[in-house]
């Protein structure tokens, strides 16, 4: 279709729409009267717009979200299986889903592993399966993971197991390849678990980089010995068709057919020998970064290892040494005749290949001394320093050692709410900052400032501009600070100013989020090649001369280049923030080898800046947990890597500079306070109410909940004149309640998990509110006073309660037909039923209990609360309906300008009518008082300030 | 906190200032922080759950882009370009799932009824996007409130301040835009 003809048929399409449809037919004779096609077209899209495109109106969100669904965890957090309650998800595979459990009875952590249903309907299957986990149970041996029971719980069945900290070997190969030694010490480690098992008769049977866990520790655990006969209708894995080709059209083997032996392929009874083919190949795999079996399908990779040799190696592939290269190629023979007979017989070869590979490097290292005798007295030096080290090491480690900001002394810098971005100079007395000039100005200038700590006196270095300022820092010199700014209409640039006065100058550095390293000799930062979607590692000179790319990642997994990397005092390695599979994770790397390790297993809602403490045993961190949105200093121990919060605080800590000392460092207090006002109402009969904007008090300043969830703010009036609100003073999502003049503030919920919502009922004796704190998100009710707090509902998402006038019933939404409808059940308990069978969202019911107005995709729509055609829709989908309190018009936020106000919509049909005209903030919730004399408004904004914080020793 | 979304305010300016290439380059970068909130609200709530696109966006944009170095302009833009990496999560995820479900994947899965309600749903917004690029060659504003009203989850108000058109207008073209998108989803219209 040319775009002219497109043009023509919408034309004359968008001219019938707006006649009625009984007048259509004749416009249609007439404007298409020679053009047949052009008729059956334009009837056609007239069709479509009756019939409408109905997923359409539905958020693509809710559509895809049953596809997304998948990738939720069958047992939500909290959940108890026997004595054990769910953390978190760890992983999932073909077995099933591995869950961090907490062990109540004996306290600890463990891994919860749990069989899929299906898999264990077959009473033989599961009686074998049964059988070799218990044997398996027996083993005991430091590189086999320890099964801690194997159970049944309301007919599922589990394994719990030892919980290790660390990574898999599937996980360790993604980020980078293993040196040789590594890979050694490694296959000695997994060939020394199979000799014990074997010993113990039990075949592991599916030896793969997805079993084996590296611990932080360096030691190696096997998972899963014998758990693969599970999957088995008996010992053969594949079925073999007629013509002696593998069936594998049912696909169920792919992932696990690389690792496999060539008897195993065949189908015929494996024994230990297959195990040592399969750490062959994982061998191979970890040396070479390649399979040796070439293949790119299922069928392929069975035929190579049925009829072929593992194909030649590359030349760039060689294992070397060449010892290595022929353990290697005998555990791989395809003859399990002339394959290492037994585990240990590997075991055997790889431990003294081992030896040979560290004398080696001692015998070279005393050749060299007995040629260099200074080199020899020096080295003697060195050794007794590090004995010394040693010693010293252990005194520390015996008296404990001592935490840094353990205690800590925090100085208010700013109080202004409108600065951020601050830089502390190396001797720790100086921070600068960007400052703005107000929060409500729609167009606010920045400036530079500097201030000493624990003084009054603010020093702009660089003058208000209507520019943009990004990162904020010294150099090392502390007598300069470097800033970046993008002036309007032209390109980002670096600039440098002295302390002292003095014009700015322009920097070379086209990089931002640079850190300098100790010595202030180097840069590092990440450089971004987005249109490849490439972010690599990059230290220079700190004159940016000789780029060094150190390592690259490709999206989706990537470095964040905001982060600086922070350096180690040392200057060998540095700390990057990186995501990878949708998890924020603090690494390490190694500049001389570019090798990669995580700092910390832990994984991070967001980082967003780190600093290595000067003593190299640990870094400091502004980051969120996965858990918990709340962004605050932490304290990552090294090398082990435990993660200990320094400061909770309910407001969110974004920045981090440390001092050169590591004693101080500045960062922001951000948070969103929102303020609850009252606003006076005049109404007359038949008129639009006035909203007394000048008038209007401020009774009370609040954190309400987090940024995702304001929709899950409400506010309602008491009969009392005492206001119901949701405010995270206490760390979580609580319900409180005060008086309108914003005295005697109660809080009325203490649970530790979010609650909500609240809704008063109309005798003014009790409210339901929202919590999910039986683990999904439900109604309850609690008296007015917070007491007798029950749950009402139980499905696995009800939200949004209102409460029926007569007080009998309340309305609420569930999504239990597979779309959001809205429900009625009676506050007394019983029957639900519902009430909306199409899309319908966060109904309110009219005063007088006759009508229910509810949103439907774009449009609002009134219906008899009783049942019958709907008498009034409106379109638009703005937030927060509620009715006037006379109950003859809607009331809802309309965002312009991305700043939201108060609409009313009068029933008869009228125009809607703004009541407010706020210019900033806008309102995030509100309530009309009974009398419709009153209007509580919330009002939420952002605001930064500065602090410093120092060690108190 | 702004250093860590620099780059993106960058590329947003340079975007608005006519450089479409930017936005190609912004859509890696978004990407992975978009999917990673996706996942976590999936994991918070129920997967039944409507959504609050909006609300999911705004967190994103609170986190990539520092409120005090941007304007509302750039804002505008974000959302848009939010709008199509949405566009982008969910038709790679149904596109994936249809191919899981042909046999592409490593298991075949008995079809049950909720299995081809799903790969219902798949297949209509893969057949959406494809009548999308359909579209845009013929109207590309229509195709563009298309994205920021289904994918982006913006209400009209929200997307006339977009594309500086006024709320009934937005109203206006999305009736008809579905019309046309319905049209050519039944196959009686072709893109050339």
């Amino acid at each position: 279709m040319t775009p002219e003809r497109y043009q023509r048929i919408d034309q004359i399409f968008q001219a019938a729409l707006d006649l009625d449809p009984e007048r259509r037919p004749a416009f249609l004779d007439e404007v298409c009267s020679d053009d047949g096609t052009l008729r059956s077209e334009v009837e056609s899209l007239l069709t479509a717009d009756r019939s409408g495109l109905s997923y359409i109106d539905e958020p693509a969100f809710d559509m895809a979200a049953r596809l997304l669904g998948s990738e939720v965890p069958e047992l939500a957090p909290g959940t108890r299986i026997d004595r054990y309650e769910i953390i978190s998800l760890l992983g999932r595979g073909g077995m099933g889903e591995v869950y961090l459990a907490h062990d109540e009875k004996l306290d600890r952590k463990i891994a919860l592993k749990l069989l899929p249903s299906d898999f264990t309907t077959n009473p033989d299957r599961l009686h074998r399966f049964q059988q070799e986990a218990r044997a398996a149970s027996a083993l005991n041996h430091p590189n086999i993971i320890t099964i801690h029971e194997i159970g049944e719980f309301q007919n599922r069945h589990f394994i719990a197991t030892e919980f290790i900290e660390g990574e898999t070997l599937r996980q360790r190969l993604k980020q980078s390849r293993l040196g040789t030694s590594d890979a050694l010490g490694m296959a000695i480690q997994i060939c020394s678990a199979l000799s014990a098992a074997h010993h113990a008769g039990i075949i592991h049977r599916d030896i793969k980089p997805e079993n084996i866990m590296l611990r932080h520790d360096g030691y190696v655990k096997v998972l899963d010995f014998g758990l693969a006969k599970l999957t088995d209708d008996g010992d053969v894995r594949i079925d073999t068709g007629s013509d002696g080709n593998a069936d594998l059209s049912s696909g169920l083997v792919v992932g696990t057919v690389k690792y496999m032996s060539p008897e195993q392929a065949r189908g015929e009874q494996v024994d230990s020998r297959s195990d040592v083919f399969s750490l062959g190949v994982v061998l191979y795999e970890v040396l070479t970064s390649q399979a040796p079996f070439a293949g790119q399908t299922a069928s392929e990779v069975i035929s190579s290892l049925r009829n072929g040799e593992p194909l030649p190696l590359k030349p760039s592939a060689l294992i070397k040494p060449a010892e290595l290269q022929r353990i290697v190629n005998k555990a791989l023979h395809k003859e399990r005749e002339l394959r290492y007979q037994t585990a240990a017989e590997l075991l055997r070869d790889l431990k003294e290949l081992d030896q040979q590979f560290k004398s080696t490097g001692i015998t070279r290292l005393l050749a060299q001394m007995k040629q260099h005798k200074l080199a020899a007295s020096l080295a003697l030096v060195f050794v007794l320093f590090v004995l010394t080290g040693i010693s010293f090491a252990l005194i520390r480690t015996f008296r404990g050692r001592r935490v840094p900001f353990q205690n800590f002394a925090m100085t208010r810098l700013t109080n202004y709410g409108d600065a951020w971005n601050p830089a502390i100079s190396p001797d720790g007395k100086w921070v600068v900052y960007v400052r703005g000039e107000g929060l409500d100005r729609p167009s606010p200038k920045h400036s530079v400032c500097l201030r000493r700590i624990g003084d009054t006196t603010e020093t702009e270095i660089v003058a208000p501009t209507e520019g943009q300022f990004g990162a904020v820092g010294f150099l090392p010199d502390g007598k300069s600070v470097y800033y970046r700014l993008r002036l309007p209409n032209q390109p980002v640039a670096t600039y440098t100013v002295p302390l002292s006065g003095g014009p700015a100058t322009k920097l070379p550095l086209t990089t931002h989020g640079m850190s300098y390293s100790a010595d202030g000799q180097h840069i590092a930062y990440i450089d971004n090649n987005l249109p490849e979607g490439k972010t690599s590692l990059i230290v220079a000179n700190a004159d940016g001369t000789n780029e060094r790319k150190i390592v690259t990642r490709q999206v989706p997994s990537h470095f964040w280049s905001g982060v600086a990397p922070a350096w180690a005092p040392d200057g060998k390695k540095v700390a990057c923030v990186a995501q990878s599979e949708g998890f924020t994770r603090l690494i390490e790397i190694d500049l001389q080898a570019g090798s990669e390790r995580p700092i910390t297993s832990q994984n991070w809602f967001d980082i967003r800046a780190a600093a290595w403490l000067p003593d190299g045993n640990g870094s400091l961190i502004a980051a969120a947990e996965e858990r918990s949105p709340m962004m605050q200093i932490w304290h990552i121990s090294y090398p082990n890597g435990e993660a200990r919060r320094i400061t909770s605080s309910t407001m969110n800590s974004f920045a981090l500079s440390l001092s050169a000392d590591g004693t101080t460092f500045a960062t922001d207090t951000t948070s969103a306070p929102t303020s609850l006002w009252i606003l006076p109402v005049t109404s007359q009969s038949g008129s639009v109410p006035f909203v007394d904007m000048t008038n209007g008090k401020q009774i009370a300043i609040t954190n309400f909940i987090g940024f995702t969830n304001f929709r899950y703010l409400r506010l309602s009036w008491t009969p009392e004149a005492r206001i119901l609100f949701v405010s995270q003073e206490s760390g979580n999502a609580d319900i409180w309640s005060m008086k309108s003049d914003g005295s005697d503030p109660r809080q009325l919920t203490t649970d530790p998990h979010s609650d909500t919502w609240p809704v008063l009922s109309p005798d003014g004796r009790s409210i339901v509110f929202m919590s999910d704190r039986a683990s999904t998100e439900n109604i309850w009710r609690m008296d007015i006073d917070g007491g007798n707090q029950t749950r009402l509902t139980s499905e696995r998402s009800d939200r949004y309660p209102v409460f029926t006038p007569d007080g009998k019933f309340i309305l609420y939404n569930s999504s239990t037909s597979g779309k959001e409808t809205i429900w009625k059940m009676p506050v007394a308990g019983g029957q639900r039923t519902q009430v909306i069978s199409d899309l319908s969202l966060r109904g309110v019911v009219s005063p007088d209990g006759k009508l229910l107005a509810y949103y439907n995709a774009d449009k609002i729509v009134v219906v008899p609360i009783d049942g019958g055609p709907p008498i009034k829709t409106f379109d638009g989908d703005n937030t927060k309906l509620a009715w006037s309190p006379d109950g003859r018009a809607l009331t809802y936020l309309v965002n312009r300008d991305f700043v939201p106000n108060l609409w009313m919509q009068p029933l008869d049909g009228g125009d809607a009518k703004q009541l407010t005209n706020f210019t900033s903030q806008g309102i995030s919730s509100y309530a009309w008082s009974d009398d419709a004399k009153q209007l509580v408004v919330a009002r939420t904004t952002f605001k930064s300030d500065i602090v410093s914080i120092s060690d108190a020793r | 906190m702004p250093a860590v979304t620099e780059e993106i305010t960058q590329l947003l300016a340079t975007w608005s200032e006519g450089d479409p290439q930017a936005l190609e380059r912004l859509v890696p970068l978004v990407y992975p922080e978009l999917r990673r909130m996706a996942r976590r609200q999936m994991a918070r709530e129920d997967p039944n759950h409507t959504l609050q696109t909006s609300a999911l966006i705004n967190e994103a944009y609170l986190k990539l882009i520092d409120r005090q170095q941007t304007d509302w302009q750039d804002r505008a833009h974000f959302y848009a370009v939010a709008a199509q990496v949405m566009r982008h999560i969910l038709i790679d995820h149904a596109r994936r799932h249809l191919y899981d479900k042909r046999g592409g994947g490593a298991q075949h899965v008995p079809l049950e009824e909720a299995d081809i309600k799903e790969d219902g749903r798949a297949a209509e917004l893969v057949a959406l996007d494809e009548a999308l690029n359909a579209l845009v060659k013929l109207d590309p504003r229509r195709s563009r409130i298309v994205e920021l009203k289904f994918f982006a989850g913006l209400n009209a108000e929200e997307i006339g301040e977009v594309m500086n058109i006024s709320p009934s207008t937005v109203q206006r073209e999305w009736r008809a835009a579905k019309a046309w998108l319905r049209h050519t989803v039944s196959g009686q219209i072709t893109s050339d």
